[in-house]
């Protein structure tokens, strides 16, 4: 035990850390950089996924790309959630544009588990909830998908505007610039249509002045 | 950084968390489960005819269900119908056999969902090759040939088993089976779907076995 304690100890807690330790064979640093992100990555795929199923899928095959691309992490400032959930949004666009594609990696992933029945029932519930009035993801799709996007990120997933943009490979600037303009044209659209602006939009209002 | 670890419209998995912890862990030391490669799969002439799409039992307190084998439910008799054969492989929640005329057979206890992975590899040892889903069915919709060859079911199963036993031999070439262990409602156990589906399938996967569980 004494041994084990000294080498947890000496050890690089960080997500690069723990993302360099896994690409070297350490299984129970990816197994801590699963805990450590796995609700992250639960909360993204329930907002996005139709069903519990997909959800199940959507964060196992996250989490298996990324443990294939351990290795090839640099480090975001310490956080790999930016990462992470790029790697989530590539996963869920797949599922989407290729059915078979997602065939393949449910029959190579078959070893994956799924939600037992209870959990899938609250999973489930949860996608019901997260869906949006209908006023605003009428509003959102006049947008361009990857400000709907951006919107969805920071609204929704807590990622702050920089971080966002490093799930969609644009600078931090321009993701401050692309967010700032999104929110006011969803604006003008829900005040068009007349209804307020969502309470959560307004929240991050603060954050995302150019 | 935002933290929204404890965002409360995030249900709680923990039994989910547990398995895919220990499913990464396997995947990262690199124990995953490989599907055999095209050349260790059995070649056999395909079989003519057709059958019933896929075979359902189930593994539950007063429920038995037994779809398309000609079979009866599980009787209530306690005990075992296990016989470790030669290449035997007893697990916490199955056993597979391969008896000396070339048969599989496949056994599941109750209330224990099978460790996928654990599972295909057993059936690969034994000669079956197998896409082995847990809380999900895959199938390839449509009828399939062959199935009625391929599975049979033993008359005397005990109360709490489910127990099918596959003739490898009559597997369709370019075809492999699909076991999908699927829970039933109400926390009453859980039952087996086995299909025929060609390699390359497209296929459908769902919660359910496609013509749902009948209570008897």
């Amino acid at each position: 035990m004494d041994g084990w304690v000294r080498a947890v100890r000496g050890m690089d807690e960080s997500d690069a850390g723990l993302l360099a330790a896994t690409a070297r064979g350490d299984a129970e640093a990816f197994g801590r950089f699963y805990r450590r992100h796995e609700r992250r990555v639960l909360g993204y795929a329930i907002a996005r996924c139709a069903n519990a199923s997909d959800v199940a899928d959507a964060v196992g095959e996250t989490f298996l790309a990324a443990l294939g691309a351990a290795g090839r992490f640099s480090d975001h400032g310490g956080d790999a959630v930016p990462w992470l959930l790029g790697i989530a949004r590539r996963v869920l666009a797949h599922q989407r544009r290729s059915a078979a594609r997602r065939q393949r990696l449910i029959r190579r992933l078959e070893a994956l588990p799924s939600f037992s029945p209870a959990e899938a029932d609250a999973v489930d519930a949860a996608v019901d909830a997260a869906r949006l009035a209908p006023e605003l993801a009428a509003a959102l799709a006049m947008l361009r998908p990857r400000d709907q996007e951006l919107l969805r990120l920071v609204g929704r997933d807590g990622l702050s505007p920089a971080q966002a943009g490093a799930v969609l490979n644009m600078n931090p600037n321009t993701a401050r610039i692309r967010l700032s303009r999104a929110r006011a044209r969803v604006k003008d659209l829900l005040a068009a249509a007349g209804e307020p602006e969502p309470a959560g939009q307004r929240r991050e209002e603060s954050d995302v002045q150019p | 950084m935002f933290n929204r670890d404890d965002d409360p419209a995030l249900p709680d998995t923990p039994a989910f968390s547990r398995d895919m912890e220990q499913a990464l862990a396997s995947a990262a030391r690199g124990t995953t489960s490989r599907r055999p490669s095209p050349a260790a799969r059995l070649r056999r002439p395909a079989i003519a005819g057709l059958a019933a799409a896929s075979a359902v039992v189930a593994i539950g307190a007063g429920i038995g269900i037994d779809h398309a084998l000609g079979g009866r439910p599980a009787s209530k008799s306690q005990g075992s119908s296990h016989t470790p054969g030669g290449a035997g492989a007893q697990l916490a929640s199955f056993s597979v056999d391969r008896a000396a005329n070339g048969t599989v057979t496949v056994t599941l206890y109750s209330n224990h969902a099978p460790d996928a992975a654990a599972l295909r590899r057993a059936l690969a040892g034994a000669g079956v090759p197998a896409l082995v889903t847990v809380g999900r069915v895959c199938f390839e919709p449509g009828p399939v040939s062959g199935l009625g060859q391929v599975l049979s079911r033993p008359p005397h199963v005990p109360f709490g088993t489910a127990v099918v036993t596959i003739t490898p031999s009559a597997i369709p070439s370019g075809s492999e089976l699909s076991f999908g262990y699927f829970f039933l409602p109400g926390g009453k156990g859980g039952g087996i779907h086995v299909t025929i589906v060609p390699d390359h399938a497209h296929l459908t996967c769902r919660k359910d076995p496609p013509f749902g569980p009948r209570p008897r």
